[in-house]
């Protein structure tokens, strides 16, 4: 179970260090939003993942925090596009 | 490894996979309207298999709970949140590329 765990979570740094990249080289303030909400979401799924390796079900609880985390910094992302343009 | 454990395996590396496509796609997709169903529903599904495959683990009620929680709460608010910015970038005049050809928004604006 270890070794499985360890291929997802060294997947899951990979897609994390692309989705930032498209941070880095994008202009657009909404496309950087979506790919760190991109990022968040892998970040949720990894916490997944060290809780199964660890068979810890406290982490679960950051990844509930995680997902709230996501969607308020949407939304506030939503409302300053509004006002600012994208 | 018992058949729980290799269901909870394929589960995790399906996820994972699934997230690196998301990251991929991020990058692949010609403007943001198509960036955002790479970045909002391929990730979510993600979360759904892996924390499916979890579940075949962590089998005490409490960390079922958490996961059948983490799950409708990312299916409920990540359609939203993703919405909102596409519309406030539609609503901001975010032009799109050629090859996304059909605009249900544009026309005049009925909203109340």
């Amino acid at each position: 179970m270890t070794a499985v765990t360890t291929i997802a979570l060294v997947i899951l740094a990979v897609s994390a260090v692309i989705a930032v990249a498209k941070v880095a080289a994008s202009s657009i303030v909404v496309d950087r939003a979506v790919a760190l909400d991109l990022g968040l979401l892998i970040v949720a799924n990894a916490l997944v993942v060290v809780a199964v390796r660890w068979g810890d079900d406290l982490l679960l609880d950051l990844v509930l925090l995680v997902g709230l985390l996501g969607f308020v910094s949407g939304l506030t992302v939503a409302r300053f596009v509004e006002r600012r343009g994208p | 490894m018992t058949p729980f454990e290799v269901v909870a395996a394929v589960g995790m590396l399906t996820g994972s996979v699934l997230c690196l496509l998301a990251a991929i796609g991020l990058h692949r997709m010609p403007d943001l309207y198509a960036r955002m169903h790479a970045a909002t529903k391929v990730p979510t599904m993600a979360l759904l298999v892996t924390s499916v495959g979890a579940a075949f683990v962590l089998t005490d009620a409490e960390s079922l709970t958490r996961l059948v929680l983490i799950v409708l709460l990312q299916f409920l608010t990540a359609p939203a949140a993703a919405h909102l910015l596409g519309r406030a970038a539609h609503d901001r005049r975010l032009t799109r590329s050629k090859h996304t050809v059909l605009d249900e928004l544009e026309g005049p604006d009925l909203r109340p």
